[in-house]
C-alpha cells in the first residue's frame, strides 16, 4: 500500500495514464517530493489541466487562460480618462 | 457586404489578432482553502496557508470575502457581498491583495461604495487605488492645528471652533440635527476650496439618495464625495465604508489640499463591528462590544492630521458623528469617541424641540484645541459669549418657575434671549468669517437688545445687507485677514448706531 498522499489533479478528456505521470514527475521535479494524483474528469476546462497540490492551486487550463483573454482584451478597451478629454479637446 | 463593414471587419480582426498575441499564457498559480462552516456572512475556512489579516479572499461565482480573523487551524472571513452560493465544502481563493478603494480627482462629485464602485449610475474610470488600512501620520509628519475650519454656523465658529486638523465629534439623540450640522459644513466649504468627503455608513438608502440630492441641488457636490453603504448591505461593506472615505481623504491631504471627512455615523459602525465580532466567535466585552472596539476608531480618528510644510501642508479635519440614547453621553461608545475626539458638539433634544436650531447645549460641548487656529475678528468675543449664553441658561431654568428676579437678573434674562436669538440659524444659511464677526460685534454693541425676540431674524439680515452694502470694504478687510482692527472697530459701531436709528425711526 503506497503512504504517499494522493492530490487532487482535474483533467479534460482526452487524457491517458502516461499523461497523468508526466504530469506527476513534473510535479515532483518542481516541488522536491513525490507527488501522487487522483484524476478527475472535467470537460468544462476544455483543455489542459488543474492541480491541487498542498494548499496551492496549479491552473493550467484552457478554460481559466480563455478568462485571462477576456481580461486581457477588456483591460485594452479601457481608455483612460485623460485620453478621452485630450480626444474631446481635439473634436 | 460594403466596403466600409469589410475595411470595419478588417480593422477590429487585426485589432483582436494584436491583442491575443501579446497575451502571455502562463498558468495560474494560487493557494486555496475549503469553507469549513458558514454562519450568517462568517465563513469558517480551513486551509489557506500565508493568509493575511484584512486580505481579499475570492469564492466561486465571483462572491468575495475578508479575512479577519487568522487563527492556527482556521481563518474566519466575513463576506463582502452577501450570496448563499458559499457552503461548507466550497473552494477559497488567497488573492494577495488587501482592500483597496480608487482615489483621486476622478472621484470628485462621485457617489461610491467602499470599494470604489460607483453608485451614481455613471462610469467611474480611474487608475490610482490607496488600501483602506494605512498607519496614521507619525508626529514628526504633523504640525499644531493653527486654520481656522470655517464652519459657517455662527454659534459653532465662535463658540466651539474646529480647526483644520482636528477631529470634533457631533453627538446627541436622534433628530436633532446631527447630520444637518455636517452638512451646512460641507456646503461652506466651497468658499475655501475644502474638498468634503461624506461617509454614510449603513444608512437608509433613500437618506442618502436624498442627501446627495440636497448637495447637487446646491451645487455643492463638485467637492464633495459620498462613499456610502446601506443598511442592506452586509456588515463587512457597513466595516469598511469608514476606512475607505478615509483613504479617499489621505490621498487628498498627502497631495496638500484640506479635506474635511464626515463619518455618519460611528455608532452604527460600532454596532456592525460587534454583529462581525459576535459572530466570529470573539469574546465579548462590555455592551457585547469586543475588546478592540476602542482601537477600532481611534485607529481610524488618528488618521487625521495638519500635515507639517514638509509633506505638503495638507490636512484632515475629521467630524465623526455618535447617536445617543436619551441623552446619555456616558454610555460606551459615546464615552470611547468622546476620549478620541478634540472635542464635541452636543446637540440637546430639549433645545431642539425648544426651537434653538442649531440646538448646541454650551455646557457639554468643547473644542479643545479650535481656539488656538480661531480668527482673532470672531475670537474676541467668542469667550465672553459663551460665558454669558451658559449663565443665561442656568437663570432661565429658574426664572421658568416663575420665581421673581431682581432688576439684573431680569436683564441679564432678557439680553440672554437675544442673543440666542441671533445665534438661532436656517439649515441652508453660512456666515461667512465677516458677516459673523459683524453680528457678533453687533451683539457686544448691544444692537438687538431693544428689539423683540420676533423682529431679530429679520434685523439680522438687514444688518448684514446694510453693512454689505455701506462698508464693503470693511468686510473685505476682514474676510482677508480675519482680524478687526481698532479702526474698523470704530467704523462698524458707529454704522450699527446709524442702522439702528434707522431701524427704529424708519419702520422696519
Amino acid at each position: 500500500m503506497s503512504t504517499h498522499v494522493k492530490y487532487v489533479l482535474k483533467v479534460a478528456p482526452p487524457y491517458d495514464d502516461d499523461l497523468v505521470r508526466r504530469i506527476e514527475d513534473g510535479f515532483t521535479g518542481l516541488l522536491g517530493f513525490k507527488v501522487q494524483f487522483e484524476v478527475t474528469e472535467d470537460p468544462a476546462l476544455l483543455c489542459g489541466f488543474v492541480a491541487y497540490v498542498r494548499g496551492v492551486v496549479y491552473d493550467v487550463s484552457g478554460k481559466t487562460q480563455l478568462a485571462g483573454i477576456q481580461e486581457h482584451l477588456m483591460d485594452s478597451m479601457i481608455v483612460p480618462p485623460s485620453v478621452i478629454k485630450e480626444e474631446d479637446d481635439d473634436s | 457586404m460594403s466596403i466600409r463593414g469589410d475595411i470595419e471587419r478588417e480593422v477590429i480582426s487585426d485589432f483582436l489578432r494584436e491583442k491575443v498575441g501579446s497575451f502571455e499564457m502562463k498558468p495560474s498559480v494560487y493557494r486555496y482553502g475549503t469553507v469549513q462552516s458558514t454562519r450568517d456572512t462568517v465563513i469558517q475556512i480551513r486551509g489557506l496557508t500565508g493568509c493575511h489579516y484584512g486580505e481579499i479572499l475570492q469564492f466561486d461565482n465571483d462572491v468575495y470575502g475578508l479575512a479577519l480573523d487568522l487563527s492556527e487551524d482556521s481563518i474566519g472571513a466575513v463576506l463582502i457581498n452577501m450570496d448563499a452560493s458559499v457552503t461548507a465544502g466550497s473552494l477559497v481563493r488567497g488573492t494577495d491583495r488587501v482592500a483597496d478603494v480608487c482615489v483621486g480627482d476622478t472621484v470628485l462629485g462621485r457617489v461610491v461604495d467602499p470599494f470604489g464602485r460607483p453608485l451614481d449610475g455613471e462610469l467611474l474610470s480611474t487608475v490610482e487605488t490607496r488600501e483602506l488600512e494605512q498607519r496614521a501620520p507619525a508626529i514628526i509628519d504633523r504640525v499644531p492645528v493653527n486654520r481656522p475650519l470655517e464652519t459657517g454656523i455662527l454659534a459653532i465658529d465662535s463658540m466651539i471652533p474646529i480647526g483644520r486638523g482636528q477631529r470634533e465629534l457631533i453627538i446627541g439623540d436622534r433628530q436633532t440635527g446631527k447630520t444637518t450640522i455636517a452638512l451646512s459644513t460641507i456646503r461652506n466649504q466651497k468658499r475655501d476650496d475644502v474638498i468634503c468627503i461624506y461617509c454614510a455608513i449603513g444608512q437608509k438608502a433613500a437618506n442618502t439618495a436624498r442627501i446627495v440630492h440636497e448637495l447637487t441641488e446646491s451645487g455643492h457636490m463638485e467637492n464633495t464625495i459620498v462613499v456610502a453603504s446601506f443598511a442592506n448591505d452586509s456588515p463587512a461593506t457597513q466595516y469598511l465604508t469608514p476606512f475607505a472615505g478615509c483613504a479617499i481623504a489621505e490621498s487628498f491631504m498627502y497631495d496638500g489640499h484640506d479635506v474635511l471627512i464626515v463619518y455618519d455615523d460611528l455608532s452604527k459602525h460600532a454596532v456592525t463591528y460587534r454583529t462581525m465580532s459576535l459572530l466570529l466567535q470573539r469574546p465579548a466585552g462590555r455592551e457585547a462590544y469586543p475588546g478592540d472596539i476602542f482601537y477600532l476608531h481611534s485607529r481610524l480618528l488618528e488618521r487625521s492630521a495638519q500635515l507639517s510644510p514638509d509633506l505638503g501642508g495638507g490636512s484632515m479635519t475629521a467630524l465623526p458623528i455618535v447617536e445617543t440614547v436619551a441623552g446619555d453621553i456616558s454610555s460606551y461608545i459615546p464615552t470611547n469617541i468622546i476620549s478620541i475626539t478634540d472635542g464635541q458638539i452636543y446637540l440637546s433634544s430639549e433645545l431642539f424641540f425648544a426651537g434653538m436650531r442649531p440646538a448646541i447645549n454650551l455646557g457639554l460641548s468643547v473644542s479643545r484645541i479650535g481656539s488656538s487656529a480661531q480668527h482673532g475678528a470672531i475670537k474676541w468675543i467668542g469667550g465672553r459669549l459663551r460665558l454669558a449664553l451658559s449663565q443665561y441658561r442656568e437663570i432661565a431654568v429658574f426664572s421658568q418657575f416663575g420665581s421673581e428676579v431682581d432688576a439684573a437678573t431680569s436683564k441679564q434674562i432678557h439680553r440672554g434671549e437675544r442673543m440666542q436669538e441671533v445665534l438661532k440659524q436656517s439649515h441652508e444659511e453660512t456666515y461667512s468669517v465677516s458677516e459673523e464677526a459683524v453680528l457678533l460685534l453687533a451683539l457686544a454693541h448691544g444692537v438687538f437688545y431693544d428689539m423683540e425676540l420676533s423682529e431679530i431674524g429679520q434685523a439680522k439680515l438687514d444688518l448684514l445687507d446694510y453693512l454689505g452694502t455701506v462698508h464693503r470694504g470693511s468686510l473685505h478687510a476682514i474676510e482677508a485677514t480675519g482680524e478687526l482692527n481698532t479702526e474698523e472697530n470704530e467704523t462698524l459701531k458707529q454704522a450699527m448706531d446709524a442702522f439702528m436709528e434707522e431701524y427704529t425711526h424708519g419702520g422696519k
